[in-house]
Order: C-alpha cells, then structure tokens, then sequence
C-alpha cells in the first residue's frame, strides 16, 4: 500500500514488505517524482528563511565564524591547550567547524523538515521523499556558502591549497550523508515524542566534544577509544585533510564508515517509507 | 468488482486512541510491527482505550459516480477520505483504487505565509501533483479564477481567510484526478465562491470524473451525488439514493430530539424573560397527517409573568437542516397589534395552502416587543426548533422537485 495516488492502488494492513517488489518499485518510482517537487520546496524554504531578516545569509556563515574566532581566541589566551595540530590553528578550527556545522545541519534536517510539514502530511499525499530531499538541499547550500567563504579565506591569508582538495566532495557527501542517514532514522519516534528534538541538541554538543573539531583526538588509551569509535571523526579529519593537508591519516576507517553508511541510508529510506502512514495517523486531525 | 469500478471497499476497519500518550505508544507498535513482515498483523483487536473509528464499511464507486457522505461529526467521515486518499493505513480490510487520486481536504494547505500568493501557487500546486510546467502554463488562469490578481504577489499572511480559500480553490480546481475526494471545503467563502465552487464539481464529474463528498451541507449534497453513505460511530447505518440518506439522517436527529431534554432558555418566565413559549406546533386543519397543499393551524403557547401590550408575534418555516429560511408570517409588525395575557395563553392562525413540498421541515416561533422591535422570546433558535415532516400524494413530478432541490411549490396558471 502507499504506493501513492497513482494508476491502481491497493491499501489493505499487511505490512509492506510482504511484497518486497511492489514496494522497492513504489520507493524507485517515488524517488523520481519527488525530484521536482524537492526543488520547489527547496526554492520556498530558501526564499522564505532569510525573508524577514537582515543579515540574510550571512547567518550561514556568522555561527561558524563566531565558533572559530572564540576556540582561537580561547587557544592563544591559553585557556585551553589544544595541543599540536599540523596546521596552524586557526585554520584547523576554520575548517573543523564548518565540516561539523554541515554535519550538525545534516543531522537534524530530516526531522526538522517532516515536523514542519505535519500539517500537509495529513492533507496531502505527496512522495515523502520530497522533504528529506529538500532538507538536503538546504543543508548543501548552507554548506556551500560555508565552503566558499573559508576557500576565500584560504586566498586571502595565502594557505596552499592541496591539490587533493578535488577528492574533498567526497568526504563532504559521507560527513554530510552520515549527518543525514541518523537524521532519517530519527524521525518515526522524533515526530511522535519532542523527547528525540530536545536529546539530538543534548547529544550534538557532547559528541562536539569527543569529535576532533577543535582540537585533535588523543592518543593514548582508554581517552583513544573514544575517537576511535565515533564514526564522525574519521569522516571529518579526512575531509579536513583532504582540504588542508593532502595527507590521510585515517583512511580504512573512513572507507568502512562511507561504506556503512551507503548501506544504512537505504535502510533509513525503507524505515521512514514504512513508518509515515503510521505516523500521519498518530498526526492526525487538523 | 465489476469493470468500471474506480474504487472497491472492502470491511474496512480503522481504529484510534482518545488518550494522547497511548495513541502515541500505538504508533510505535504499530511501526515496529510493519518492519516485521513475517509477523501476523495484530490489528483486529482493540488495545485499551481504543475505538474503531470506522468499523466494517463497505461500499463501491463506479466511475462517472458521485457519492456523498453524511454523518455527525466523530462519525468517521475525514478518516474514511484518509484512508482512500492513502494518508493512513487501514487496520483490517481492504482498498481498491483504479485510478489517480486528487483530494480536496483543506484549501491552502501548506501555504507559507511568508511567501506571495504566487509563490504559495507553484508549492501548492506542486504538492498537489502538477509539474512545473502545468503549473507556469495555468499560472494565469489559477490568478484569474482566484479573483485575486491585485493581491497575487502579497505575502498570503496579509490574506484575508477568504482570499487564502479563493487561492487554495483556485489551484485545487485545476488539479484533474480520475477521483476527487472533498472534505467539506465547498461551505467556505462568500455565495459567489460557493457557486463557482459548484459549479466547478458539476463540470467536473461532467467531464467524467468520480467524486466522493464529504459534507453537512445536505443541499450541497442533494445538488451534486447521486448516491449517500450515513456514517454514524464508524458504520454505514445507511445507504441509498441521496434524499433517502438525507432523509434518514434527519430522522436520526429527530430521534435523538426527543431523547434529549430539550434546551431551552428557561422553564419559566421571569423578570428578564417575562414570557416564554412552551411549544410551537403545526398541525393539519383536518386529518392527522401534515399535506402539501392543505390548510393548516400554527399555534405558539406562551407563559407570561404579567400582561404584555403592544407585541409582535410570527413563525418561520426553515429546512430540516435548518439552513435555509423558507418563509414566514409574522402578525402585528411592527408596531405591536397583539398582547400575551398573564398566565399559559395561545396565539394561533391559518395557513390557507401548505405551498411546502414533501419532507423535513423546522418551526421557529417569535413573540417581539412592538416598542423596541426586539424579540422578547424566541423558539427554536438557540434551543431546539419543532421539526414537522410534510407528506404528499406521491407522484413522478412530485419527486423530481423534490430530487431537484425545490422547497415549496409555486402556484402557476400555465397558458395553453
């Protein structure tokens, strides 16, 4: 069922995956029509975001700066000791803010945009895609304002530019598509309880800190393990590396988190498929 | 299931929780078990404080058909158009459709107040299934339908509610699914609306396409379905040609009437209300049964503190539904020719020749004050009216004015 308001359309209360088939087909040809659709709710969402505001884009940018300027500022006033980076610090700060910026984005778009929908999902049938997809957009131009200011940055206060820079995108998909494979698994339980929304903030400011954003992972056991075992880090030094220096330090545990990742996205899709009808029921009403 | 069935359901069941914490609860069961597909749906029985919101329905849409839905509010009516528009799952039982699904279940959904209604337009109409292209190529069209070309680029939070439900009808009209589904939008607007509204429907299934109507207005439904279904508490109670459905649903009130103590604005007069009326009543001069056509008594009985001078007093007739207004008699206007004696009185008169064909009729009463022209008490308005059922002989040209929506008969010397 749910194979939306197309030709011939059978709902009944068998689980989906009962015709396994049916269903892969209804995602495939759901992804496809949802790829207008997307683009124009991306278009209103941008347009309407900084509508009433000043600033406008600037607040894309104005967080990471801010972040950047103060862990600097909080360095050189030897508040905190970092410890060594390979590349001055300012830099490596730059960089790791706006990497977790974007996966932080990334992380709660899903949910952030299916909340703020829940009036139509009751009205309208749509493909649901739509949302995420536009969620991802967004997330991506926020990312890219980012990208373009700290490249410029990059020029201005003459840092060489590796020539890996050109493999970078490819860190930036898997921080990004990470950020949002979680996301996506957050939503059938987020939109019924707040609790998720109110924990994810809880969450992201203690993972910032065992993440190496700011400063470097440490080395030495047990404080290690927990860089080791945080999926985020190995996406976001590879990608500031891939940046910076050129010189990849974590690359199996990049690839089997990437690859992880592709696998647990698609599954994140089949779980937020299956969950919408219940949860519009559980919406309901007005 | 024969060929031109467009939708086919079968035992549907639905079911909900009033309780907020447990609906929620439910969902995530209701979620976990749809990801373990080898397990049996659990979904016949109800789990604590749980109801079936629709229990059992059945029913067929042959394609060209419009089918209306009645029922009082609670009975199932916006959760059966869910389930055929897809939103939700059913519990048990089973959804046919042959063909693309449109639905109209609230205008202007999804509209970003921020934005110009031009830029509502392209979401709107992009969530509800057009492509860019039709979208950009009916632009025009969608603004002058509206009626609102002079707003289209103000943010539609400067709308007012019913240019909001102009824009929304605007583009929802120029959505052409095999099915329509309409929740009750089609009484929102000034009358020009609504007629254009209607007569949008009528060119609609005129076109060929299949409608399904949910709504309370009875004259709306009469107008475009064929059919009605009666939801009451999850079940069809009812289903039939449409005046017969509409007719059985106001009996179902009637009944109820009666079982209800009546509300009224007090049981006895007192020094704000010096007089109040008992009962209004409309009874056939001869015979028991109320006539098309026959002669008539009023009557209103009253009871009144003191004497009154100077008064007012009438009847107005309305439909069943009590939507329409009819007719009237008022006596002693506006100057006050009547007065109400101290103590239970009667006023009385004679309607010569009942012009009101046969069906369900409401009586309202009215005792006014000729000096300030105000009512000094009212029957039927804020408190339940007198219903009355008018019979007639029946007749082939008697039914078509009933099928067409007449209300009263019109007295006509036809030239030969």
């Amino acid at each position: 069922m749910m194979a939306s308001p197309y030709n011939r359309a059978v709902y009944d209360a068998e689980p989906q995956l009962r015709r396994p088939l049916l269903f892969l087909r209804g995602m495939f040809s759901d992804i496809r029509s949802s790829r207008e659709l997307a683009w124009i709710l991306l278009m209103r969402n941008l347009r309407s975001q900084y509508r009433k505001s000043i600033l406008g884009y600037v607040w894309a940018v104005l967080p990471t700066l801010v972040t950047t300027l103060i862990w600097v500022f909080l360095n050189q006033a030897n508040v905190m000791n970092v410890g060594e980076t390979d590349i001055p610090y300012p830099v490596y700060v730059l960089v790791g803010t706006m990497l977790w910026q974007g996966f932080v984005d990334a992380l709660n778009s899903p949910l952030r945009q299916v909340t703020a929908s829940a009036s139509i999902l009751t009205k309208i049938n749509f493909p649901r895609e739509a949302l995420i997809l536009a969620g991802l957009g967004e997330t991506l131009f926020n990312f890219g304002i980012r990208l373009v200011l700290v490249l410029l940055l990059f020029v201005i206060l003459r840092i060489p530019i590796p020539s890996s820079i050109v493999m970078a995108p490819i860190g930036f998909f898997a921080l990004l598509g990470f950020g949002t494979t979680i996301g996506i698994f957050m939503i059938p339980i987020g939109i019924l309880y707040s609790d998720i929304e109110r924990a994810m903030v809880l969450l992201t400011s203690l993972w910032f800190f065992v993440t190496p954003v700011v400063y470097p992972s440490p080395t030495t056991w047990p404080a290690s393990l927990l860089a080791n075992l945080n999926p985020v880090s190995s996406l976001l030094v590879t990608s500031r590396e891939l940046m910076t220096t050129g010189n990849l330090s974590q690359v199996l545990d990049f690839s089997v988190v990437t690859i992880l990742t592709a696998i647990l996205l698609f599954m994140s899709w089949v779980v937020y498929k299956l969950a919408i009808p219940h949860i519009t029921s559980r919406l309901m009403a007005r | 299931m024969t060929r031109n069935t467009i939708i086919n359901v079968d035992n549907l069941s639905k079911k909900f929780s009033k309780d907020l914490k447990r609906s929620l609860w439910y969902g995530v069961q209701d979620f976990t078990s749809e990801l373990i597909p080898w397990q049996r749906a659990g979904g016949s029985k109800l789990r604590p404080k749980e109801f079936w919101a629709l229990n059992g329905i059945s029913f067929d849409l042959h394609s060209g058909e419009a089918l209306g839905v009645i029922g009082p509010n609670g009975g199932g009516k916006s959760t059966l158009l869910k389930l055929l528009y897809g939103l939700v799952k059913p519990d048990q039982g089973r959804i046919t459709i042959n063909g693309r699904v449109g639905a109209l279940i609230e205008l202007g959904a999804g509209f970003n107040p921020i934005l110009t209604g031009r830029e509502n337009v392209q979401v709107n109409a992009a969530l509800l299934g057009l492509t860019k292209k039709q979208v950009n190529a009916r632009m025009d069209e969608i603004i002058e339908f509206s009626g609102i070309r002079d707003f289209i680029d103000t943010p539609v939070q400067y709308y007012s509610s019913g240019m909001w439900v102009r824009l929304g009808f605007a583009i929802a009209s120029h959505i052409k699914p095999d099915i329509l589904l309409v929740d009750e939008i089609l009484a929102v607007g000034d009358m020009a609306f609504q007629r254009k509204s209607l007569q949008h429907m009528h060119q609609y299934l005129h076109d060929g396409g299949s409608l399904v109507i949910v709504s309370h207005n009875m004259f709306l439904l009469q107008a475009i379905c064929n059919r009605c279904l009666l939801l009451d508490q999850g079940q069809v109670t009812y289903a039939g040609a449409t005046v017969d459905v509409v007719n059985k649903y106001f009996e179902r009130n009637q009944d109820k009437e009666k079982d209800t103590p009546r509300l009224r604005m007090g049981n006895q007069p007192n020094d704000d209300n010096p007089v109040i009326i008992d009962k209004v009543a409309i009874t056939p001069s001869q015979g028991e049964e109320i006539y098309s056509g026959q002669s008539m008594t009023v009557m209103l009985n009253y009871n009144a503190l003191k004497e009154i001078n100077d008064v007012y007093w009438g009847f107005s007739i309305w439909t069943g539904d009590q939507w329409v207004r009819i007719a009237s008699g008022y006596s002693g206007y506006p100057n006050g020719s009547h007065k109400v004696t101290e103590g239970k009185g009667r006023l009385r008169c004679t309607i010569p020749n009942l012009p009101l064909v046969a069906g369900q009729y409401a009586l309202r009463g009215i005792i006014g004050d000729g000096k300030t022209k105000m009512p000094l008490v009212l029957f039927g308005w804020e408190d339940a009216a007198e219903f009355f059922t008018v019979k007639s002989v029946a007749s082939e040209l008697d039914n078509l004015y009933r099928l067409s929506g007449n209300l009263v008969n019109l007295e006509v010397e036809w030239d030969t």
